[in-house]
């Protein structure tokens, strides 16, 4: 059978991004870290459109200065978040400094107008090889830091005060931590687009915590609904001729939503919550 | 060589001053309770000890090391069980993953958990009498066991001197059997223990020494000088009558 080679690219790009943001976004979500995610986002976008309105339509140049402007708002959220603080006004503050920024530039570019819609919503067909490849080397970065620090970054997500207190190395860890969610977010912004990056990284990790109390079996859960929802949803985006980035983002929220029903955990609450009503019942005359 | 040496210690969250030139030595083996009224700086003394509360003035040695110059040699030595009310029980780790922790310090970087490791998470957790615990989720457990999880946590990582926020505070009364039980048998093996407590009287007997604190120290010494009415009432300042203990 024979591909465009386009498809080809774009359906790797779909399941790579997928599995990159699920299996990172379970610690994001777990440490709640979903707002900062959001912010990280909006500051790549503000590097990639400043690299843009430079005239740097290189890939690597793109991905840099995304990379340059999303780093310092993921460790100042670190930092915010290790010295135990409210990260919320913080990261909201950047936030809107960020997006100002994007808007700004976007607004002021004269040309490469689709490119910079593209890094918003995503265009996962538009992926050329050598944005594959540089999405390749960021998982394998992102994934080996991830595998190498497990055991830190289980034990970071707990309980960080106690890990610091047992003399592991927790503010690497912790640090580290940031980083791979930086790298992750920049790396997925023209698959993905920074507005829906945020469903990704959030919808199969929710789904994932919905179905297991063992951390080691969430993040393989939440990796393979990532690429299943990547994978369909890309399919389905091309048999009906519609926006891929955006139905990869209505395929992850849904099976979101369709584990918070069935899930394991709340069927001890429906269990109560039915029973309930089967006492207000019979005490009806 | 004392287990645990301050001398001078200030620790100051921002402006706001949590502790003032306290000093004062114990010696291996002994088992020290802290004790003081809410907000009197007992976490932070326990949080100094481990290095982590930020210092102003003084120093802080454990075996001999300063702290807060060699941090990760310091901790190694200290088992620490943290106020249970500090952990996110929503995290989804089994009991043996929190066990386990205990030992990553001394596995190191890169390394997993060997069969050693695992035996003695799984002897650490026999010892709180809750083996058959091991692979249960940490959230469908009951307070007092969860607590008695984090003990074992902090055994595993076979310390020398441990250290325990509030151990028996919303516990159930099993449960703080169990743990005054752990903790008399630790101090027949010479570990050096410091616990917060504010019902002394359930390890009454085995308790070598008092430490009194409202930002300094207000007392320092044997249980039956310290615990004493006007003693006390200096600590807690407000006119609560207080029981004399008897040894
Ligand atoms: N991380 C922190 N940042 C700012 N203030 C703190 C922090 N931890 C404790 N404090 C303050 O230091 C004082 C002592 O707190 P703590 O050591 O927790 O007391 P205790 O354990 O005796 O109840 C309190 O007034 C508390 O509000
Ligand atoms: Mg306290």
């Amino acid at each position: 059978m024979w591909l465009p080679l386009f498809l080809v690219y774009g359906l790797l790009a779909a399941l790579l991004s997928g599995l990159l943001c699920s299996s990172v976004g379970t610690f994001i979500v777990l440490r709640g870290l979903a707002f900062m995610s959001a912010g990280i986002a909006h500051a790549a976008l503000a590097g990639a459109a400043l690299a843009l309105l430079l005239g740097q339509t290189e890939p690597w140049a793109i991905l840099s200065l995304a990379f340059l402007f999303a780093l310092p708002l993921a460790l100042f959220a670190g930092y915010v978040g290790e010295k135990g603080l409210r990260m919320d006004i913080a990261i909201g503050v950047m936030f809107a400094l960020d997006m100002g920024l994007a808007v700004l530039f976007i607004g002021m570019l004269k040309e490469y107008t689709v490119e910079a819609w593209s890094l918003i919503f995503g265009d996962v067909l538009g992926v050329t090889f050598e944005e594959l490849v540089l999405m390749l080397i960021s998982i394998l970065i992102v994934n080996s830091i991830m595998i190498l620090l497990y055991k830190e970054f289980k034990f970071v997500t707990f309980d960080y005060e106690g890990a610091v207190a047992n003399g592991i190395h927790a503010r690497m860890a912790h640090y580290l931590m940031m980083f791979i969610i930086a790298l992750t977010i920049v790396t997925v912004l023209k698959s993905v687009g920074a507005l829906l990056v945020f469903a990704l990284t959030v919808g199969p990790p929710f789904a994932a915590y919905e179905l297991t109390h063992n951390m080691d079996y969430m993040i393989i859960a939440s990796s393979a609904i990532g690429m299943i929802s990547g994978l369909t949803g890309f399919l389905l985006a091309l048999y009906a001729d519609l926006p891929a980035s955006a139905v990869i983002a209505l395929v992850a929220t849904g099976i979101a939503s369709i584990s918070l029903l069935i899930s394991p955990r709340r069927r001890k609450c429906c269990r109560v919550l039915i029973g309930r009503v089967r006492m207000l019942k019979e005490k009806r005359p | 060589m004392y287990a645990v040496e301050m001398n001078d210690v200030t620790i100051y969250y921002g402006m706001h001053p949590a502790l003032e030139g306290i000093s004062f030595s114990l010696d291996k083996g002994s088992f020290l309770a802290i004790m003081g009224p809410n907000g009197a700086g007992k976490t932070t003394l326990l949080k100094a000890i481990l290095g982590m509360a930020p210092l102003v003035k003084g120093h802080v040695r454990v075996m001999g090391i300063d702290v807060y110059e060699h941090p990760l040699r310091a901790r190694k030595l200290i088992g620490y069980v943290p106020q249970k009310e500090s952990i996110d029980a929503t995290v989804p780790v089994l009991v043996r993953d929190v066990v386990l922790m205990g030992r990553f310090s001394r596995i190191g970087l890169f390394r997993r958990p060997s069969k050693i490791d695992e035996r003695k998470a799984m002897d650490a957790l026999d010892m709180v009498g809750l083996a058959d615990l091991w692979d249960a989720p940490f959230i469908h457990l009951s307070g007092g066991q969860q607590q008695r999880v984090l003990i074992a946590r902090a055994l595993a990582q076979e310390p020398e001197l441990l250290l325990l926020d509030e151990p028996f505070s919303q516990v159930d009364y099993p449960s703080q059997r169990i743990i005054a039980k752990v903790l008399r048998d630790l101090r027949e093996e010479g570990v050096t223990i410091i616990t917060v407590i504010h019902n002394i009287g359930i390890m009454l007997e085995y308790i070598d020494s008092v430490l009194l604190l409202n930002r300094k120290v207000i007392a320092y010494g044997r249980p039956e000088d310290v615990l004493r009415g006007e003693v006390l009432r200096r600590a807690y300042e407000k006119g609560i009558t207080f029981i004399p203990l008897r040894r």
